[in-house]
């Protein structure tokens, strides 16, 4: 709990005089300095974005009123500015990573580009792979953990594009599991390696990039779970034994190794659902009888309360 | 926070002679807001549910547009009831959560079959009275966030779109303003006073005379004044 938090709490039980002067005398409102900070920060990273967004959009507007040349001509010299920023401001200033983030997403644009004026008959998940290992090297020297987010994000999307045009024998047997499991294995593996290496890198220890690559892996696995819930006899089984594996090995990581809650919380939903997704299949399928409704509905529930409980006693654990 | 640092704040805050009495005993941990994200989920998840008991138990009620409104009152009511009385656990909260918002489904449902006109816009009124009636965070939470996105689309419906950004953030702003709980009519008249009377300072004697009451204003007062001088 912050100070924030404590004062407003104190003031609802009346133990606080005057609580806008409390809050100032702690020191928890913002002043004029904060502000500025926050509406530098905002305006850096959104403008960054909404640039990058803006080209491809002139572009894609504008497809038959401009040249080859020209478009050509637009997505590189902005490619070139953003590097040349990058190379004047450094990796240690905002503005130097903000600028290496709209050149990577402006060479995912160029080849876009490439792509949909010489027809080369590529594939879409050739573009999402050339731009990943194009990326890789600004990746590497950019010492920033937004870059290497966005890096996964687009070698994601390039394992979701390999799978609906080559979907291998895995894929014909047990439908769209292959990809799962590939999304699942990489950002599992994304979100270990990230851990070890924050340990030693400090540029890398920010939360919400873990946090992030948690719930992609948390999500691919319930996922998987519920596939073998529902259509037990097209699936391959495996899930069966990786559910509980990862859901011990995030107890283990999150509870006991480190604390994080928001993970915990996620896999306690993860679980609420999967035991919500058994019990309807089992409850419901056959008959869809009042009574189990009302059965499952009292489950959940109870899980929700029980998860509720066990996540408020790690926080207060944490707190003290 | 630990002990040592919650002490350390009331500490500071005693000697700035903001406090009243002793320092309260520690109330439950503060509920992280993901924590606060998963019960609302896990509660959609238990009302959809829930309507299920009802369609399957008893089809009269989804039948009739007349019955599932009057219905949806009920649960809600009867949520409301569980909130105020009901023992303060987690599973009461989140049954009482489940059950509001089975009852919502309910009435936005015979909401959608009765009206012709404005569906949108009294869905929004109604989620707008339960995020500030019904005395639950998640509930005001979810009802607040639904309140917006329905008054939207009515905008959109109506096509005054542009109005709705506009409505929604001082809605927030005016919700902000109220978070320390201290009535907003005499913060104004604070203002209003410290602007009229922006070279006097409160003097001592006026403030061990005043009523506590006042000695507030003032200090909101000195506070507003400071806060003027700064901004010009």
């Amino acid at each position: 709990m912050s100070d924030r938090h404590t004062i407003l709490a104190w003031a609802e039980r009346g133990a606080i005089a005057d609580v806008r002067a409390a809050l100032d005398v702690a020191g928890v409102l913002p002043a004029a300095r904060d502000w500025r900070a926050f509406l530098d920060r905002l305006l850096l990273w959104s403008g960054a974005v909404a640039l990058a967004a803006a080209v491809v959009f002139f572009i894609a507007h504008n497809w038959n009123d401009l040249g080859r040349f020209a478009k050509f001509g637009l997505v590189e010299l902005l490619l070139l500015a953003a590097v040349l920023g990058y190379w004047r401001m450094g990796p240690d200033r905002a503005a130097g990573n903000a600028s290496l983030l709209v050149a990577s997403i402006l060479l995912g644009a160029l080849l876009a580009l490439f792509g949909q004026t010489y027809q080369t008959g590529a594939d879409s998940w050739e573009l999402f792979a050339n731009w990943a290992a194009l990326m890789a090297p600004w990746v590497l020297i950019g010492r920033f953990a937004g870059l290497w987010m966005l890096w996964i994000a687009v070698a994601d999307v390039a394992i979701m594009s390999y799978f609906r045009v080559f979907p291998g024998p895995l894929g014909i047997a047990f439908g769209d599991e292959g990809q799962i499991w590939t999304l699942f294995a990489f950002n599992t593996a994304a979100l270990v390696a990230w851990e070890l290496a924050a340990r030693r890198v400090a540029w890398l220890d920010e939360r919400w990039a873990p946090r992030l690559l948690a719930i992609a892996s948390g999500t691919a696995i319930t996922l998987l779970m519920l596939q073998t819930i529902f259509s037990w006899r097209e699936t391959s089984g495996a899930a069966v034994i990786a559910y509980p594996a990862w859901l011990a090995c995030a107890y283990a990581a999150y509870r006991l190794l480190t604390r994080d809650l928001l993970v915990l919380a996620g896999g306690c939903l993860s679980v609420i659902v999967v035991v919500t997704a058994f019990l309807t299949k089992h409850l419901l399928e056959s008959r869809g009888e009042a009574g189990g409704f009302l059965f499952i509905a009292m489950a959940v529930i109870a899980m929700a309360a029980a998860s509720g409980w066990w996540l408020k006693r790690a926080a207060r654990e944490t707190q003290t | 926070m630990s002990p040592s640092s919650v002490r350390a704040l009331w500490s500071k805050l005693a000697s700035a002679g903001l406090t009243v009495g002793d320092m309260p005993e520690a109330e439950e941990a503060h509920t992280p807001w993901y924590v606060r994200v998963m019960l609302g989920i896990a509660g959609l998840i238990a009302a959809g549910f829930l309507l299920g008991f009802v369609g399957a138990g008893f089809a009269f009620v989804m039948e009739s547009k007349a019955a599932s409104f009057a219905v949806g009152l009920v649960l809600i009511t009867a949520a409301y009831a569980v909130f105020r009385t009901g023992p303060r656990t987690d599973f009461t909260s989140m049954f009482a959560l489940a059950v509001s918002f089975a009852g919502q489904g309910l009435v936005i449902f015979s909401v959608f079959l009765m009206s012709d006109g404005m569906p949108w816009a009294t869905i929004a009124a109604m989620e707008a009275v339960l995020a500030v009636a019904m005395p639950n965070f998640i509930h005001r939470a979810v009802s607040a966030y639904a309140a917006g996105l329905c008054f939207a689309y009515a905008c959109a419906v109506s096509g005054v779109n542009i109005v709705a950004a506009g409505v929604v953030a001082a809605a927030v702003a005016f919700v902000w303003t109220k978070e320390r709980r201290s009535p907003r009519t005499r913060s104004c008249f604070a203002i209003a006073s410290a602007k009229a009377r922006s070279s006097s300072r409160p003097t001592p004697s006026f403030s061990r005379k005043a009523p506590p009451g006042a000695t507030r204003e003032r200090a909101t007062a000195s506070f507003a004044s400071r806060r003027m001088a700064s901004c010009c």
